[in-house]
């Protein structure tokens, strides 16, 4: 288990919501509707135990994986059922007078820019709140089982700071009801990088 | 009516973003996704009013904006980003910009903006 503090705890909760809530926010105002988190867990110890979460489910999704500069650990993936994308393009489509049957590639476009958007607010929390710069790289388009895809970004986020390190991954549940369309949005992140920002935070509320 | 160079990594983004400039009357003389075709289409095309991502692929859109102050100091430049941290607003302002959108922004939001940038 990491160790913190119950200050470190409670701060690095109180963190996460608000980039949860500021994230939520960003979307509704991109996709003109409302989205409601239907749940948040926070698990930390090693990538298997992540992976076992989604171990059983072998449908196909489209997702996004959008990492920060080197010295922010940092990886979120977005991840949309078929249906979810489906409904989310056709929304924002919709909203931005964009007719996506004449755009090629059109569900890797809109897909990246909702986790643009998604990551942008996430991240505009986290350093705010720690009076830090972090940037996001360009979203990168995926596609497969959620498995695959955590398994993915895991990879990549080991490369960053060595098997030693302890991650912690959030995973947060959204759902739009005037679309149909849930979303599985994850934060991976180095242990050790959370409890170093949570260090420099002050929250605003 | 203003010549607009839009520049995003994002095909959604210029897309969604040339749809608005058109209906406010502007012209979009050119589109760039990254930083070379950027400084490129800005040299060679000399608009009036730049948008600018700042997360491109290659150098960054402080990159850009810094290499277009160096050149000009009177072209209009409105960062348009989702990245809304105080620290990258501040250092945006400091390289010379015009104004700062955050992303995701309303068509009144873009609108606002773009008249105030045309006026600065």
């Amino acid at each position: 288990m990491l160790n913190l503090t119950d200050w470190e705890r409670k701060t690095l909760e109180q963190l996460l919501d608000s980039g949860i809530r500021k994230s939520i926010d960003s979307m509704a105002k991109l996709s003109h509707t409302e989205w409601e988190v239907v749940s948040v867990s926070l698990k930390d110890g090693a990538p298997e135990r992540f992976l076992k979460e989604f171990a059983n489910d072998a449908s196909h999704y489209r997702g996004v994986h959008v990492t920060t500069q080197k010295s922010c650990p940092l990886h979120f993936l977005v991840m949309f059922s078929a249906e979810s994308s489906k409904s989310l393009i056709k929304a924002l489509g919709e909203a931005y007078n964009i007719d996506m049957a004449k755009m090629a590639e059109a569900n890797r476009i809109m897909l990246e820019e909702a986790g643009n958007i998604l990551v942008g607010s996430f991240l505009n929390t986290l350093a705010d709140c720690s009076k830090t710069m972090i940037m996001a790289a360009a979203p990168q388009y995926r596609e497969g089982t959620k498995e695959k895809l955590l398994a993915g970004a895991l990879e990549d986020l080991n490369k960053q700071i060595g098997s030693s390190d302890h991650v912690l991954m959030v995973r947060i549940t959204m759902y739009a009801g005037s679309l149909l369309a849930d979303c599985d949005y994850l934060v991976i992140a180095s242990g050790q990088y959370l409890k170093e920002l949570v260090s420099t935070v002050s929250i605003n509320g | 009516m203003a010549k607009v160079l839009v520049v995003d990594d994002s095909r959604f983004a210029r897309t969604m973003l040339r749809g608005m400039l058109y209906k406010f009357g502007h012209d979009v003389v050119g589109e760039a996704e990254n930083a070379v075709q950027a400084m490129e289409s800005y040299k060679s095309l000399r608009p009036e009013l730049i948008t600018l991502d700042l997360v491109l692929p290659g150098e960054s859109g402080l990159e850009i904006l810094k290499n277009i102050r160096q050149d000009d100091t009177q072209v209009k430049v409105v960062v348009v980003t989702a990245s809304g941290q105080d620290k990258v607003d501040a250092q945006v302002m400091e390289l010379g910009a015009t104004a700062i959108l955050h992303k995701p922004f309303t068509v009144e939001e873009f609108e606002k903006v773009l008249k105030g940038a045309l006026t600065h």
